[in-house]
Order: C-alpha cells, then structure tokens, then sequence
C-alpha cells in the first residue's frame, strides 16, 4: 500500500504538485478560520460575566448567533471549495491505476492518503500560525484573550485533516464506479428546482431551532443544536446549488447574445460548469447578503446619535465578522481562479498558439468572473437588505432617510464583491501569460 | 513563401533541430516525416511563429518571421496561418459551430458573417449535423474535421497540421486527409502537415524527411533529395520507409 502511494506520488505531474500545494494552502487557512471562529465563541463566553453582557439582551443575541454563523459557514464552505481542487487531474491518474491493475480500495485509499497529506501539512502549518498569533495577543492585551481554547487546536486540525481525506476518498468514487469514465465528461447535469427546496429546509431548520430558543421540538437543548448543524449544512450545500442554478441562468443569457469573442467564450465557459463557480461565489454571496443585512440593520441608527457602547461592540463585533468573511471570500475566489485556470489551462495554450492574442485570453477571464458575480453579488445584496427592510419595516416606515442609505449600502457591497472577483481575475493574468506557452501544447 | 534557414533549438540538453533547412513555396502540400523525436513538431511550431529557434531564419513572404516580437507574431499567425493539432483541440465548452466561429470573431468579423462562414465550412466537411454539439460528443474523425473548418474557416494562406490524423484508425485517417487537402488545394493554400503515415505523406507534392534535427530529403521543391551535408544513409533510409506504402 505504501509502495503504491510512494509511486502514485513520483509519478504527479508539476500541475498536479501545484494543486497538492493549493489544497495545503487552504487548509492552512481554513484551520485558522476554524480556530478563530472557536476561539471567538469563548470570548462571548468571557464577555457574559463582563462588562458588555451581550448574552443578557436579547436582540444582540440574535446578532451574536449571526456573526458567529457568518465566522463558520464561510469556513466551511472554504474547506469545501478547497476540497474540490485536487479532483479532475487526480481523477484521470488514478483511472490510469485502475486499468494497470490497481484494486478499487487501493485507488480510494491512494486519493485518500494524498489530499489528506497535504491537508495535513496545510493545517499543521495554520494552527502553528494561529497558536503564534493568539500568543502574542495574549502577552500584548492580557486576559481579554482567553487561553484555554487553545487546547481545541488538536481537534480543529484534527477535523481539518479528516475533511481532506474524506474529500480524497469521495475524488475515488467515480474512478472506482468506471475506469474509463473520466476520460469522456459527459455534459454536466443541469441545477434543479429541487435544489433550491433544500435552502428552503436549511432556513426552516435554522429559524425553529433559533426561534426555540436552546430548546427543539425533539430532544431538547441537543436537539436544538443537531438541527442548527443540519440547517446550517443544508443551507450551505442549497445555496451553492441554488447559486450553480443563477449562475447558469445568467451565463446561457450572456452567451446568447454575446457579440464579442472574449465575452462569447468567458459565457460557454461559466455556463459548462457552474458549480465551481458556485462554490467560491457562494461564500461570496453569503459575504454580500451578511453585509447588506447589517447595512440595513445600522441604517436605522445612523440618524441617531446616541448609539450606546453596547451598541456599538456589537456593531464592532459584527464588522470584524464581515472582514474576516471577505478574507474568506477572497481565499475562495483565489483558489477557484486557480483551478479553473488549471482546467483551461490546455484550451488557452491553444488558442493563443493559433493566433489568439494573450490579452484578449485575459479579457475572457474577467468576464468569466463578472457574468458569474454580478448576478449573485446582486441578488444577495438584495436580498440582505430585503430580509431586514421587511422585518423592521415599521421602524423604516418611521425613518425615511433609512431605505436610501440602506439601499446605498446594498450596492457599495454588491460592488465589493463584484469587484472583488474581478480583481482576482485579473490578478491571474501573469500566470495565464506564462501558461500559455507553447509547451502547454505538448501532450499530457 | 515559406523559408527556414539552419534552424537550431533545443530543451535543456536534447537539440531539437539541429541546422534544419527547407523551402516550401507558396500553393505546395508538403509532408514532414521522420522518426519520433526527430524535430518534426518543433520544426513545425517554428515555421509557424509559435515558438522561436534559437539560431537560423524563418521567412515568411521574404519577411522574417523569428525575429518580430509577441504581439507581431500572433496578429500575423490570426491573418494568416491555421493550425490543425493531433487531438483536434477544440474548446470543449464550446459547440462544434462556436469552435469554428471564435477565431473568425477573434479576427475582428461579425457574428453573422462568422456565423455564416462556420455553417458553410462544417457543411463542406459532413458534419454539418453536429454543429451544436460539444467536442465531447463527437468521434475522433468527427471532431478532427471540425478543427480543419476551423483552421480553414478564416481562409490562411498557410495551414500546419501536426499529425492531424493521428489518433485516428485508417479509414477515418484517410477521409479526414483527403478533405483536408482537398481543402487546400482549393483554396490554393499552403498546406504543411507532420506525419508519421506513409499514406498520409503519398497526398503531399513532396516529403520533406527529418532526421536528428535536420533535413536529410526533401528540402527544397528543386532538389527534392538531400540537403546538406548528412550521409547517404539517412536518406537512404528515408526513401526505403517511403517506399514500403507505394
Ligand atoms: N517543450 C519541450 N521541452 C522539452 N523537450 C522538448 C520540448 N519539445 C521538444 N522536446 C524534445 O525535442 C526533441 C524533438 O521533439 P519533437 O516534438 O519536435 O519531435 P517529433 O519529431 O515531433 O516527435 P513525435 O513524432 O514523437 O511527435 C525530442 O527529444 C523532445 O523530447
Ligand atoms: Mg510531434
């Protein structure tokens, strides 16, 4: 078995290296999300002895339940997105394997063993960082910064790895089902409508468990917090469907009636695969919706001038949640960029060989990321802002400077997000100039 | 037209081309045969802009060719070459139709026109039927006959074809070869296809052999026998391989 593994590793190619390096990175980041997200859950903890009793009113809970969720399903969704990188390269060796000869619990184990190694080496990397990182708060602020949750470390990390295998063992799965299957992809099976029940479960799960409060229909205080868990997946795997679907929408529209040949291609593209970009937008949706709710949210007060200092932490508290979800968002964005430059990688080195010109291939790649963002970024800007405008309305009713401030708001982080993947799109250009050499087109 | 004088490249430590000539005038349909690892892609790939040798000339209507930069050399490969590649090499997001279309848009025409050209071109080579399907739908033979639309469609004046019908059995080998450079001849193109086939290289007006790096047959259409200074053995070799299919 290991001799099996030590070949298989000899035998990656430097592309597939570059996604082992990928995958490694972003554990890394996703264990110091993770080790924040828990870290951060002890501060509320703390601060319900201390002066701010958060935990004691009762519409900042709601708030503190909402950062918290805007700390861990990005994260999540991260290690997902992750998750993905190493798979269509992967896939085609390990069907190689399979017709020299290798057992199927050979081949699963082999891609298990892989990406679980370098999430490994990933994590172990970002919980040495964050462990550094918490230290020095420590020294410098004191007992503000709790230590003991570090002792959780182990156990995130220990999670992170699992993932990565567990990701590695499902990369297996089609390779095992047929080992000549991978070489012709079939046309991806289009989003259903079924995929958006699955959001409606998620928030429905959520909101009883929330509206409960700490106690479910079914089981009591556990029960309450098995169904927070099932709706927060839910909605996370709904919502990467959900958005897959508008994605394709848009991109068949913009294909449609594209005139230019940068925008022509950058549509086939996205719409031939929306769920990749539906996973990395998603965590960027979710940034946008998040944003705009709390826009709405702090619309209300901005003609009130004494705000009190409990509600300005929260406000502090939600905002450093939102930053370190746009952080996540752009790891995300990053690491899709990176892999769907690696899928390309070949159509690219050829059209550049046959005398198209490397800006032009740029251009297809930023608006590959505008056709796929706009929609998204827009409708959960929206749709954040929505959810609170309807809630508050009577409140909005009484303010009438609110909903235009709120509205603005909406839209500065539609454009962020927007702008965001564009950025990393164009951000890409360099590799894209030095990929498309004409090495690229020597098979393999 | 077309004139490469002692071309040199390597990778690393293997020389690739090592002091290759040739001269292939403007309408001809020449082969380029030799054994694997010869140089014959490289050759290919210089003659056509992609790559740069490192030493020697490449003249493209009496113009050098090697020596303009990037920008210079993709405009000039967009208006005037196509290039056919062993796999096809479609987009596979894009339907047959669209793969033909995109460097006709690409070289700055309308969509209709485009449109119009890509339809006329898939009809002329049988797989008018497929145009909406994606590359991974078609067959080999289908899928290598739209990527010759596609290198034809913007009607170059040169077309490079590297080992175009190699993935291919016989029979569809043969049907692909034979529009091909129907094709050309119709268009009076230049036509320049790298070829381990023997049967492939009896379509050509002339076989320009490689060996080691350099030409050892066929370099010019005058002489249509050795070149430079390589021993009579190669090209003895080379007329015997050439021989065996006749
Ligand atoms: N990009 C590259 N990097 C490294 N070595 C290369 C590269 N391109 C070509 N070579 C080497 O140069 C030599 C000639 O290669 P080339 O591809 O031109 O041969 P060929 O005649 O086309 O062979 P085949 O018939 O197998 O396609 C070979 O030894 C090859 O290994
Ligand atoms: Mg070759």
């Amino acid at each position: 078995m290991i001799t099996v593994v030590r070949m298989l590793a000899r035998g990656r190619s430097r592309r597939e290296r570059a996604r082992g390096r990928l995958m490694a990175a972003g554990a890394a980041l996703a264990t110091v999300l993770l080790c924040a997200a828990a870290h951060l859950t002890a501060f509320r903890l703390d601060a319900r002895r201390g002066a701010l009793g958060i935990l004691t009113e009762k519409e900042p809970r709601l708030m503190v339940a909402l950062t918290l969720a805007l700390l861990a399903v990005p994260a999540a969704a991260f290690i997902y997105q992750v998750s993905r990188l190493a798979t269509a390269t992967r896939e085609r060796r390990l069907a190689a394997l399979r017709l020299a000869g290798a057992t199927p619990r050979e081949v699963r184990l082999t891609g298990a063993a892989e990406s679980g190694w370098s999430a490994l080496a990933g994590g172990t990397l970002g919980a040495a960082v964050y462990l550094l990182a918490a230290l020095v708060a420590r020294w410098s602020l004191g007992d503000v910064v709790p230590v003991r949750p570090l002792l959780w470390t182990p156990v995130v990390l220990a999670a992170v790895v699992l993932g990565g295998a567990l990701s590695g063992l499902r990369a297996g799965r089609h390779v095992v089902a047929s080992p000549l299957g991978v070489v012709r992809r079939a046309r991806p099976r289009g989003p259903r409508v079924r995929d958006l029940a699955l959001v409606a479960l998620g928030v429905g799960l959520l909101a009883a468990a929330l509206a409960g409060k700490g106690r479910f229909l079914l089981g009591g205080k556990y029960g309450a917090a098995v169904a927070i868990a099932a709706g927060a997946v839910l909605l996370l795997f709904g919502l990467v469907l959900a958005t897959a679907w508008l994605i394709r929408m848009a991109a068949r529209r913009a294909g449609r009636g594209a005139a230019a040949p940068e925008t022509l291609l950058a549509a086939r593209m996205v719409e031939a695969d929306p769920r990749a970009w539906a996973r990395a937008l998603s965590v960027v949706g979710l940034t946008v919706f998040f944003g705009s709710a709390v826009g709405a949210h702090q619309a209300l007060t901005v003609f009130q001038s004494d705000l009190t200092a409990f509600q300005a932490a929260s406000y502090a508290l939600l905002y450093l949640a939102l930053l370190t979800a746009m952080v996540t968002s752009a790891g995300a964005l990053v690491a899709h960029q990176a892999e769907a430059l690696l899928d390309h990688r070949r159509s690219f080195a050829v059209l550049a060989a046959s005398g198209v010109p490397v800006p032009a291939l740029g251009r297809v790649l930023t608006r590959q990321a505008l056709v796929a963002a706009l929609p998204v970024c827009v409708v959960s800007a929206v749709a954040g802002t929505g959810v609170v405008v309807l809630l508050l309305a009577e409140l909005y009713a009484r303010r009438p400077g609110a909903l235009a401030v709120s509205v603005a708001g909406a839209a500065a982080m539609a454009g962020i997000g927007v702008l965001a993947a564009v950025l990393v799109a164009r951000a890409a250009r360099p590799i894209l100039r030095r990929w498309v050499r004409p090495g690229e087109l020597r098979a393999g | 037209m077309l004139e490469a004088r002692t071309l040199r490249k390597s990778f690393g430590r293997t020389t690739a081309l090592d002091g290759a000539s040739v001269e292939i005038g403007e309408g001809e349909v020449v082969a380029v045969t030799g054994p694997s690892g010869s140089g014959k892609s490289t050759l290919l790939h210089c003659l056509a802009g992609i790559i740069r040798p490192e030493a020697g000339e490449v003249l493209f209507a009496g113009r050098r060719l090697d020596t303009l930069d990037e920008d210079a050399r993709t405009r000039l490969r967009r208006e005037n070459f196509g290039v056919v590649f062993q796999f096809g090499e479609l987009v596979p997001e894009l339907t047959a139709e669209e793969n033909v279309v995109l460097p006709l848009l690409f070289g700055g025409r309308g969509r209709r026109e485009s449109l119009e050209a890509a339809r006329s071109w898939l009809e002329r080579l049988d797989v008018a039927d497929c145009a909406g399907q994606r590359p991974a739908e078609l067959s080999g033979g289908q899928l290598q006959r739209v990527a010759v639309a596609r290198a034809l469609a913007a009607e170059p004046r040169v077309i490079f074809a590297d080992e175009p019908t190699g993935a291919l059995d016989s029979l569809a080998g043969e049907r692909v070869m034979g529009e091909l450079v129907g094709a050309a001849r119709e268009s009076r193109a230049t036509l320049v296809v790298v070829t381990h086939d023997n049967r492939v290289a009896a379509y050509a007006d002339r076989e320009i052999a490689l060996r080691d790096g350099r030409v050892v047959a066929g370099a010019t259409a005058a002489t249509g026998g050795t070149a430079d200074g390589t021993p009579g053995e190669a090209a003895a070799g080379a007329s015997a391989a050439g021989g065996v299919s006749r």
